[in-house]
């Protein structure tokens, strides 16, 4: 089974299915109801923000994992809830379980793969249809803790051209946080970018890449007097650098 | 002969007469008497005779207006000239008929809120002239000038009048002019009420205040223990369950007031945050449950469309402070925003148009929640040059510190999930985070950004800066915007215990135990780096405020003692828009 190659967690190893993690959820509701009392029964709260989130809360345990994931996918909560519930989810799950899901799920359940060795759900989120979560992707492309790889580069490359300025902009960070050096050339064409926040990115990732070879870029040279003060600032900040 | 000092008055005034007695009256014989241009002259006023001798009045015989915070003649104008007699609006509800006071023009029972003058006219007839919007003034009961009276009265047949002078709302102003005829003299007494004022952390705190949260599986039972054993009653708590669970009592509203020498009101600005969105959600209803009532006044500007950068937690003011030659006796506001996404137009106008206070606008919205108090404060340092250090948020000290550390060093706290940790089991796990020093690099400039619009707009200089060692992260739901990793140590309350001016601080909990704050290294380092003359205590905040986006600050509200005398030192701030 595909999702199995994309790091599914262990414990659910079983739960092929959607409908197999439904069975386990019944059953562990049926054996623990003092477990399932603890996630049915937590009261969500709003943070500073605004949104939805659990003070304190569920711990890692399998069965309350279980139960968690169970009402992701399935519950009639509202789905800020169920929101909140996904990004409780410890371990990183499948893009054959994540791509079916409403986009704010598949942005949710992105966020288990933050900082893992396998991008390759990133990689593969990188190309939903959706825009956020395509930005979702490439943005946690950027802590991935995965080798340095043509897919990883090429999936980032492609990024730059997205016709959304979020993804584009979100990539090109990710490609500086990865020095990726293969990217250069690339980056160099969002100088011009429309999107100041596109430029101030691209900036930066080429900075972080090479800032003298960056400093050294007449079109960088010219973002000294943008009329964005975070590209000035990424400007100001790689010439320092290359001095 | 000369009249009783307390006799009764009579008034001639421009559309109709108004007669009262004052106290200790020894005939009650006044009349209301049409208007006469030129009662001086020959009209029988019933009065008129005043028994003075014809002969040029001596110098010590002028007339005099007394205030509350001296005398004015007309040798010794000081106190009349601008802001001159300072009152406040009259905008409360002291007979809590749900009717502010200014609306039922001197007849609400208890109605406090006046500015006093007494004329001594020495029984000569003495012209008075209002000129201005928004006042009205009053001899004994009867109401003689400004709204719903004329211009123009006549204090006659009395050797002193005590007059009070009412205001419509803050900044209202208008020139009395006080005319002897007789001696040839006119005093122009100014008239202002006071601004709106919003408090700062150099003010002495009175009250403190925190939601209780006590469910199953989490609470913040340590922060109101700690927030009790050092304040005692001053720290009072509300159980948050009243409030649908609604903690960000910062968020909710700010304290306020206008004051005067012979008034004050306490002012709330409530803002449009409406508890979690709502009106009548979450804590929106605090302010009024808690202080609806005689002397305060509730309030806020604008429409309800508010954005999380019109919350309170993202309004706050700096100490006094010189800026460019300029002096902010009262501090100035400052609320964070960019481009386009500020706090609301109004509020912004409204602030400005205080003119005590003159807000700037750092950018705040790189920041999930956007506060400009998740990055930046203010304390008290008797020892420092202005009296206070500006603390801000700074990743290289927290880099600094952590490179130091033993990388296998447990840090228990956060390594649970979401909504309970960070996932991180050692100081390894952070400092050895390439994405997360790429990215705090990115907040740095930012911060380093921020901390020039501070140093500009409140004349700093580095040594007026406490650097706090912060680090940031991106958070689940907030797309690439940031809060913070470590507890934000900047987002502090500051409170007085037992007269000394102590910090409340975010526990870090940067250490292996838990329970055993002198192990945190990082304790023991924003200890080195604040002031003696201030104390701190470290408050656990984790799993309510941290885990939620939100501080110590955020979670707290302090109401503060107003100790001011705009009138005396902020007149070169407020234009003067009355003159004669």
């Amino acid at each position: 089974m595909t999702w199995l190659f994309f790091g599914m967690l262990p414990l659910l190893a079983e739960a092929s299915t959607t409908d197999t993690i439904a069975e386990r959820a019944r059953r562990i509701r049926a054996e623990h109801p003092d477990v399932a009392a603890l996630v049915d029964g937590s009261e969500p709260r709003r943070n500073r923000a605004g949104h939805v989130y659990f003070p304190g809360g569920f711990g890692d345990s399998e069965h309350v994992q279980v139960l968690l994931l169970d009402a992701v996918l399935h519950s009639d909560k509202a789905i800020d809830v169920r929101v909140s519930m996904a990004h409780a989810v410890a371990e990183p799950q499948a893009w054959a379980l994540i791509e079916k899901q409403a986009v704010a799920l598949r942005v949710a359940l992105l966020e288990g793969h933050k900082g893992t060795d396998d991008a390759s759900v990133l990689i593969a989120a990188a190309n939903d249809p959706s825009p956020d979560v395509s930005a979702a992707a490439v943005r946690l492309l950027g802590y991935s803790k995965a080798p340095p790889s043509a897919d990883v580069s090429a999936t980032l490359v492609t990024a730059l051209s997205s016709q959304t300025g979020e993804v584009r902009r979100l990539a090109a960070r990710s490609l500086g946080w990865r020095n990726d050096a293969s990217a250069f050339d690339a980056l160099v064409n969002l100088l011009t970018d429309q999107r100041p926040g596109v430029r101030e990115a691209a900036v930066r990732a080429l900075g972080r890449i090479d800032a003298k070879r960056a400093s050294e870029l007449e079109t960088l040279r010219t973002l000294e007097s943008d009329g964005h003060p975070g590209t000035v600032r990424a400007v100001k900040a790689v010439l320092n650098r290359a001095n | 002969m000369r009249h009783s000092h307390f006799g009764c008055w009579m008034l001639l005034v421009g559309a109709a007469g108004a007669v009262g007695c004052d106290e200790k009256s020894e005939d009650d014989t006044a009349r209301i008497e049409p208007t006469d241009p030129n009662p001086l002259t020959g009209t029988d006023t019933g009065t008129s005779d005043t028994g003075r001798d014809s002969a040029e009045p001596e110098p010590d015989d002028a007339l005099v207006i007394e205030l509350t915070v001296g005398s004015i003649s007309p040798g010794n104008t000081d106190l009349a000239e601008f802001p001159g007699l300072a009152g406040v609006p009259n905008v409360d509800d002291d007979d809590e008929n749900g009717q502010a006071d200014w609306e039922q023009a001197g007849s609400a029972v208890g109605d406090n809120d006046y500015a006093l003058a007494t004329v001594l006219t020495h029984g000569r007839d003495i012209q008075l002239s209002l000129s201005g919007t928004g006042l009205r003034i009053y001899h004994g009961e009867a109401l003689i000038l400004g709204d719903g009276a004329g211009a123009e009265a006549v204090l006659s047949g009395i050797d002193e009048a005590g007059l009070r002078v009412e205001f419509e709302d803050f900044l209202d102003q208008g020139i009395l002019a006080v005319n002897d005829p007789e001696r040839g003299e006119t005093i122009a007494l100014a008239l202002t009420a006071s601004p709106l004022f919003f408090n700062h952390h150099l003010q002495s705190s009175e009250e403190v205040m925190a939601m209780r949260v006590a469910e199953f599986g989490y609470n913040n039972t340590p922060m109101m223990d700690g927030y009790r054993d050092a304040l005692g009653d001053a720290f009072f708590t509300l159980r948050s369950g009243r409030y649908d669970y609604d903690v960000w009592v910062q968020d909710e509203f700010e304290f306020a007031y206008a004051t005067a020498p012979d008034a004050h009101l306490d002012i709330i600005f409530d803002t449009h945050r409406d508890g979690q969105g709502w009106p009548g959600e979450g804590l929106d209803d605090f302010p009024e449950d808690q202080y609806e009532g005689p002397d305060w006044l509730i309030t806020n500007w604008g429409p309800r469309n508010a954005t999380s950068l019109d919350y309170g937690g993202n309004f706050e003011v700096s100490p006094p402070v010189t800026v460019d030659g300029v002096d902010y006796p009262y501090g100035r506001v400052y609320y964070g925003g960019y481009g386009s996404y500020t706090p609301m137009r109004a509020t912004q106008n409204a602030v400005e148009g205080m003119q005590v206070q003159e807000p700037f606008m750092p950018d705040s919205t790189w920041l999930c929640v956007g506060h400009i108090d998740e990055f930046t404060t203010t304390i008290p340092d008797s020892s420092a040059p202005k009296g206070f250090r500006l603390v801000f948020a700074d990743t290289h000290s927290a880099w600094e510190l952590l490179d130091g550390l033993d990388p296998s060093m447990a840090i228990p706290r956060y390594s649970g999930g979401m909504w309970e940790g960070h996932n991180m089991d050692t100081i390894s796990d952070m400092v050895s985070d390439a994405a997360l020093r790429a990215l705090n690099d990115e907040v740095q400039e930012i911060l380093d950004e921020q901390k020039e619009v501070f140093v500009r707009e409140l004349g700093l200089s580095e040594e007026d800066i406490i650097y706090m060692p912060s680090l940031f992260e991106e958070v689940a739901g907030c797309g690439s915007a940031v809060a913070a990793l470590i507890p934000g140590m900047a987002n502090l309350i500051v409170a007085d215990v037992e007269g000394t001016p102590t910090a409340f601080i975010p526990d870090p909990f940067l250490r292996s135990d838990v329970n055993d704050q002198d192990s945190d290294p990082m304790i023991a380092r924003v200890r080195e780096l604040f002031p003696d003359s201030i104390g701190t205590v470290f408050l656990d905040d984790w799993s309510v405020y941290h885990m939620g986006l939100g501080e110590v600050h955020c979670g707290t509200n302090v109401k503060r003692r107003a100790a001011n005398a705009w009138w005396e030192d902020s007149g070169h701030l407020i234009s003067q828009e009355v003159t004669r």
